[in-house]
C-alpha cells in the first residue's frame, strides 16, 4: 500500500510544480513587471504557493479514498489503523521536506533579497501549515470545508503563539511595547525569540497531531460526526496540557532582551532592559523609571547623575529624583557613534550618517547641555571616518582631542583635533596609542615614545625599551579622562601564541608588566594567569579581575605598585556562556550569575543587599 | 433434476428430497450403475444447496446402499438389482397413499375412486 | 466440525445518539453458512462491517479464533468500495501486493471479458460485484461476508455469484455471513437463520429446526387467542396467520392445515410482526 500512496504523493507534487513552475507565465509577468530579473518574481510566489503547498498536502491526506469511494475498502485490508494512517503520512511528510530544503537551498542563491517571506517566518507557517492540515485530514471528506478549516486553525495557531508570549511577558512583568504583523512576515523574529518558539509551537501543534493519531485508532466508515467527537474529546486534554507546558516552559526560559546592570558611585543598581524598561534599586526600594530610547547604555555616572545613551540621544538619569532628561539628540539621518570620550566638564561624540559620511564631533557642555559641533573633514577623514577618540586635554584654554583611524593599520596615524577643528598629526602608533596624564604614548617596534605637549605641540619626551613588545594602557575604555587614576603607573599585556610543554595544542598567553611613570621602567609581572580585566576604580590603586577558566574560578585584586594583593574569590563561576558576569567600578563590585545579582562595596568588599533585586 | 424440484418450504427436509430426486434418476433410468454422480460441489451449485446439505445426501444414500464413494475419484452409482425394485415399490406405494388420502380428504368413497380410476385406465 | 470461528462479546455500536448495535453476543462455527434478515435499519449491514472492522466496536469486542487475521476474511457491501481510478489490473495488482497472493486467478475476470485496462468505475454493477468478488476469493478467506448485494445484480451474474460462493464453500471450510433481503434463491444456502431488529438479534434458529417451528395457517375464520401466532394479516373474508412456536399440540386445539412456508416468508413473519425474543437477564 505504501507504493500506492508514494506514487500518488509524486503525482500530487508533480502537478503542483508545474503548476508553480509555470514558467511562460511568470515570464510574462516579469516582462509586464518590468526588467525585474527571474528570480526576484519567481522566488516570491514560489515561496507562497509552498504555502499552498504544505496545507494541500495535508488536506489530502483522504481525498483518493473520499473521492473514489475506496474508504470502506480501504478500511478492510489488513492494516491496522495506525500502519494506515502511518502509510499515508510518511510519503507526504518526505516531500514536504524535501521541498522545504529545496526552498531553503534556492534562499540561500539569493533569496534572502527576493523573498517575500523571512525564512524563519516561512518555516513556521510552512511546517504549521502542514500539521495543521494533516490532523484535520480525517475530520471531514469536503475539500473546501477542510481547506478553510485549516486556515482559520492557522490563524488560530498563530494567535495562540502570540498569546503565550504575550502572557508571558506579563507574568515576568514586562512591558510590552508594540508588535508589528508585517516585519513577522519579512524580518522574522528576534534571536532570543527564535529559540522560543520551535518549542511553544511544538506545544501547540503536537496535540493536533497525537490526537490524530490517537483518535484514529478508532476511525471507520460511520459519520464524521462520531470521529470528531472522538478527536475532540481526546485533543481538549492533550492540548490544554500542552498550552500549559508551552506557557511554563516560555515562563521558565524566555530572556527577552538583555538585561544590563549598573553601579552607580553611591551604590544604586541601575537595570535596563529592552521589554522592562530602566529600574533604580537602592538598598530598599526599586524605582521604574520611564525612558524613552532606544537601548539604555549607561556610560559615565557623575554624583547623582547617570550619564546614558543610545544611538541617536545622549540623556542623563537622576538616580535620587529618578528622573530622566535628554541632553542631545542627533538631527535626522545621523547617528551617534559608539565611540565617545568625557571629561569632567564635555563630552565627545562622533556624530555621521549612515554611510559614515558627514561625521562631525559633536561637543556637550555637562552643565549647560550646549552643544557645539566640530565637522570632521580633512585628509585623515576622507579616508577613514571611523575614528577613535583616545583622549583629549586643554592647552592655555584651548581644548583638544586625540584620535586615531580604525581600520587594520600597521602604522595608525594619531591626529590632534583642535577645537576650532585645526588637524595636527601627531606621528603613528604601531599599536593603539593611549593618553595618561598628559602622556602620548605611542608604539614603535619594541620601543615606547613618550610625548608630551609643548609649545603648542607634542613633542618626544623619550623613548623606553620595549623588549617584550607590552601593550600599555589597552583597558582604558576610552570613555574619560583618567584624571582619578593613578598617575605614577600604567599596566600592559602581551597576548602570544603558543604551544604549552604538553603540545595539546596551541593555546592564547597573556603575561602582564607594569611601567613606571616616573623611572620610566618596565617591570614585569609574575603570577597573573588567565585574563586580566583592570579597572581603575580607587585613587592609588587599580582593581583588576583575573577570570581562571581552567579552576572555574574569578580572583579581584588590588593592584598597586606592581604587587597584587587577593581580595575575594569567586568560584563555580562559568565563564564561557554569559551566565556570569562581573563588573567593576569606583564604587563597588557588581556579579550576575544567572539571575542572581550581587553587590559588593569597594574598598571593603562588603555586600550590599539590596531588597528588591 | 432440477433445482425446482427441491422445496424450501415443505416438510420434508432438504436432502431427504435431494435423495429422492436421485432415486427417481435410477428409477427412471437415467442414473445406470457404473454411473458417476455428479461431484457434492457441483451439484449444489446446480441446485443452489449447501455442498453439506448434498454431502449429507450423498452420505446417506451410501448407508442405504444406492452409492458409493470412491476415495479421490467421487461417488458412483452402485446398487444391487432387488433395491431398486424394492424401491420402485416403496415410491409407488408412498403415491398411491398420498393420492388416496389427497381424495379422501375431499369427501370421495372408495367406490369413486375405483369408478375414475376404470374410466381413465380405459383411456 | 464444531469449531468456534468468531465470537463476538457485548458488542454495541452507536451513530450519534441512536444505538445501532445493542449489547450482541453471537458466536459462530468455522464453515457455517449463515443468513442475516432484517428490516432496513436494523443494525445487519453495521453487524457485518463490525466484523469486517470497517467499524470499530464502541464497546464490546469481536474475538477470532487463532490463525484468522484480517487478511483472511473477504467483505463485499453494496457500496462496492474500491479504488474507482484504477483499471482492472491495477486493482488486481494492488489486491495481490497487499495480500501477498502470487498468482491471481483470472477465471472470473476472464468469463466476465472484463478488459484489463477498464477502470474500475466504468464497470457495471454486476462486473464490479464479480470482480470483486474474485479479489477477495484470491485471498482464500476464512470467513466471507456478503452485504445485500445479490439483489442489485442481474439474474445471470446473480447465479455466477452464488455458484462461486458455493464452490467456495465446497472446497474449503469457509464461513459465510450474509446479509440479504431476498431469499427465493439463497434460501436453501444457510444452514442458520439470523433475525435483526433494533440491534438486536431477535432470532438465531438452524434452518431446519425452524422449518419445523414455523406454519402457517389460511383461515376463514380467526385464530384462538391461544395459538401463538407472530403475524397476521387479516381481512374480511381471507385470514393467514403465522404461527410460532409451532407444537404438534395446537393441531388439536384448533384444527387446521398448518403449511410450510418459505424462507421469505418466514422472514416477512418475523419482521412484519415485530416478534420480540425475549431476553434473558
Amino acid at each position: 500500500m505504501l507504493k500506492k500512496e508514494i506514487i500518488n504523493v509524486l503525482k500530487q507534487t508533480f502537478y503542483f510544480l508545474l503548476a508553480a513552475l509555470a514558467m511562460p507565465g511568470i515570464l510574462i509577468v516579469t516582462r509586464i513587471v518590468g526588467d525585474q530579473p527571474f528570480f526576484q518574481v519567481f522566488f516570491p510566489l514560489f515561496q507562497f504557493s509552498l504555502l499552498f503547498y504544505a496545507l494541500f498536502m495535508g488536506i489530502s491526506l483522504f481525498s483518493t479514498e473520499h473521492g473514489q469511494r475506496g474508504m470502506e475498502y480501504l478500511l478492510s485490508l489488513p492494516y491496522s489503523r495506525l500502519r494506515l494512517i502511518g502509510q499515508k503520512i510518511l510519503p507526504r511528510a518526505f516531500v514536504v521536506l524535501a521541498l522545504y530544503f529545496a526552498c531553503m537551498l534556492l534562499y540561500a542563491q539569493g533569496g534572502e533579497n527576493a523573498a517575500a517571506i523571512h525564512s524563519f517566518s516561512f518555516t513556521l507557517l510552512y511546517f504549521a501549515l502542514f500539521c495543521i492540515s494533516l490532523s484535520l485530514s480525517a475530520s471531514s471528506d469536503n475539500f473546501l470545508v477542510l481547506f478553510v478549516f485549516s486556515l482559520f486553525s492557522l490563524l488560530a495557531f498563530l494567535c495562540l503563539l502570540f498569546g503565550v508570549f504575550w502572557a508571558t511577558l506579563q507574568a515576568r512583568g514586562y512591558i510590552f511595547y508594540e508588535f508589528e504583523i508585517r516585519p513577522f512576515f519579512t524580518d522574522g523574529v528576534d534571536r532570543y525569540l527564535m529559540n522560543l518558539i520551535f518549542p511553544v509551537t511544538l506545544g501547540i501543534l503536537l496535540p493536533l497531531l497525537v490526537s490524530l493519531f490517537l483518535a484514529f485508532r478508532k476511525f471507520d466508515v460511520r459519520p464524521a460526526n462520531t470521529y470528531n467527537k472522538r478527536y475532540f474529546k481526546i485533543f481538549v486534554p492533550v492540548f490544554v496540557l500542552g498550552l500549559i507546558g508551552s506557557f511554563v516552559f516560555s515562563h521558565q526560559t524566555l530572556e527577552i532582551g538583555y538585561t544590563d546592570y549598573f553601579l552607580t558611585q553611591d551604590l544604586r543598581v541601575v537595570e535596563s532592559n529592552t521589554y522592562s524598561g530602566v529600574k533604580i534599586y537602592d538598598e530598599k526600594r526599586v524605582y521604574k523609571v520611564n525612558i524613552d530610547v532606544d537601548y539604555f547604555w549607561p556610560f559615565w555616572d557623575e554624583g547623582t547623575f547617570v550619564y546614558f545613551r543610545d544611538g541617536k540621544r545622549v540623556g542623563r538619569l537622576n538616580t535620587h529624583e529618578h528622573t530622566t532628561e535628554i541632553l542631545y539628540e542627533a538631527p535626522r539621518e545621523k547617528w551617534l557613534d559608539w565611540r565617545n570620550w568625557g571629561d569632567e566638564q564635555t563630552m565627545a561624540f562622533l556624530e555621521r550618517k549612515r554611510d559614515y559620511s558627514d561625521s562631525q564631533l559633536v561637543l556637550l557642555d555637562i552643565d549647560s547641555c550646549d552643544v557645539k559641533k566640530i565637522p570632521l573633514t580633512g585628509e585623515p577623514f576622507k579616508d577613514y571616518s571611523n575614528c577613535m577618540i583616545f583622549g583629549a586635554d586643554k592647552v592655555e584654554g584651548r581644548r583638544f582631542w586625540l584620535m586615531y583611524p580604525q581600520g587594520r593599520l600597521e602604522e595608525k596615524p594619531i591626529y590632534q583635533l583642535w577645537e576650532d577643528g585645526r588637524i595636527d598629526s601627531i606621528g603613528a602608533s604601531q599599536k593603539w596609542p593611549c593618553y595618561i596624564n598628559g602622556t602620548l604614548l605611542s608604539y614603535a617596534a619594541n620601543e615606547i615614545i613618550l610625548s608630551k605637549h609643548k609649545e603648542g605641540k607634542f613633542e618626544v619626551l623619550q623613548s623606553i625599551l620595549n623588549k617584550e613588545d607590552f601593550h600599555f594602557g589597552w583597558y582604558v575604555h576610552f570613555q574619560k579622562k583618567l584624571s582619578n587614576s593613578p598617575v605614577n603607573e600604567v599596566y600592559g599585556r602581551k597576548i602570544y601564541l603558543t604551544s604549552d610543554e604538553k603540545n595539546t595544542g596551541q593555546a592564547y598567553y597573556t603575561e602582564y608588566a607594569r611601567l613606571d611613570l616616573d623611572n620610566f621602567k618596565i617591570e614585569e609581572l609574575d603570577g597573573l594567569k588567565g585574563y586580566l580585566n583592570l579597572y581603575s576604580a580607587d585613587i592609588d590603586s587599580y582593581y583588576a579581575l583575573e577570570m581562571d577558566d581552567a579552576a572555574h574560578e574569578a580572583n579581584l585584586y588590588q593592584v598597586k605598585e606592581g604587587t597584587l594583593k587577593l581580595l575575594k574569590t569567586f568560584k563555580d563561576v562559568d565563564l564561557t556562556s554569559g551566565l556570569n558576569s562581573f563588573d567593576v567600578s569606583e564604587s563597588g563590585m557588581l556579579v550576575k550569575k544567572g539571575n542572581k545579582i550581587k553587590v559588593y562595596a569597594l574598598p571593603d568588599l562588603k555586600e550590599v543587599k539590596f531588597k528588591k533585586l | 433434476m432440477n433445482r425446482h424440484n427441491i422445496d424450501f418450504s415443505s416438510s420434508v427436509p432438504v436432502y431427504r428430497q435431494v435423495i429422492q430426486a436421485i432415486k427417481l434418476e435410477m428409477l427412471s433410468g437415467r442414473l445406470q450403475p457404473g454411473n458417476q454422480l455428479p461431484p457434492i460441489r457441483e451439484l449444489a451449485k446446480i441446485l443452489k444447496l449447501n455442498p453439506n446439505t448434498v454431502a449429507k445426501a450423498y452420505y446417506n444414500l451410501e448407508e442405504e446402499g444406492f452409492i458409493e464413494s470412491k476415495k479421490g475419484s467421487g461417488n458412483w452409482v452402485n446398487y444391487k438389482n432387488n433395491k431398486l425394485d424394492n424401491l420402485r415399490m416403496g415410491m409407488i406405494e408412498d403415491e398411491v397413499m398420498n393420492f388416496l388420502e389427497r381424495v379422501f380428504s375431499l369427501g370421495a368413497t372408495l367406490e369413486d375412486v375405483k369408478n375414475l380410476i376404470g374410466r381413465y385406465v380405459r383411456k | 466440525m464444531s469449531q468456534e470461528i468468531i465470537n463476538v462479546k457485548n458488542l454495541s455500536v452507536s451513530m450519534g445518539k441512536k444505538k445501532v448495535l445493542d449489547n450482541i453476543d453471537i458466536k459462530f462455527e468455522r464453515g457455517e453458512s449463515v443468513v442475516v434478515a432484517g428490516r432496513n435499519g436494523s443494525g445487519k449491514s453495521t453487524f457485518l462491517r463490525c466484523l469486517a472492522s470497517v467499524i470499530l466496536p464502541d464497546r464490546g469486542q469481536i474475538i477470532f479464533s487463532n490463525g484468522i487475521a484480517k487478511d483472511k476474511i473477504g467483505f463485499i457491501s453494496d457500496r462496492l468500495s474500491l479504488f474507482e481510478d484504477s483499471t482492472v489490473q491495477q486493482g488486481i495488482d494492488f489486491h495481490s501486493s497487499v495480500f501477498g497472493i502470487e498468482d491471481f486467478d483470472y477465471t472470473l475476470v476472464n468469463e466476465l471479458k472484463l478488459e484489463l485496462n477498464q477502470k474500475i468505475k466504468n464497470l457495471s454493477m454486476g462486473q464490479r460485484t464479480l470482480f470483486q468478488l474474485s479479489l477477495l476469493l484470491s485471498q482464500k478467506p476464512e470467513i466471507l461476508l456478503v452485504d445485500e448485494i445479490i439483489h442489485t445484480i442481474d439474474p445471470y451474474l446473480r447465479e455466477k455469484f452464488l455458484e462461486t460462493v458455493i464452490d467456495l464453500m465446497g472446497s474449503s471450510q469457509t464461513t459465510v455471513i450474509m446479509v440479504n433481503h431476498t431469499f427465493s434463491e439463497v434460501e436453501k444456502i444457510p444452514e442458520r437463520v439470523l433475525v435483526m431488529e433494533e440491534g438486536q438479534f431477535i432470532l438465531d434458529e438452524r434452518t431446519e429446526t425452524l422449518r419445523g417451528k414455523i406454519k402457517k395457517v389460511e383461515s376463514f375464520t380467526p385464530i384462538p387467542e391461544n395459538i401463538p401466532c407472530i403475524f397476521r394479516r387479516e381481512s374480511e373474508f381471507y385470514k393467514e396467520y403465522f404461527i410460532y412456536p409451532f407444537d404438534e399440540r395446537l393441531k388439536e386445539k384448533f384444527p387446521h392445515e398448518y403449511k410450510d412456508i418459505n424462507l421469505n416468508d418466514m422472514i416477512k413473519a418475523f419482521v412484519g410482526g415485530q416478534y420480540v425474543k425475549e431476553r434473558n437477564h
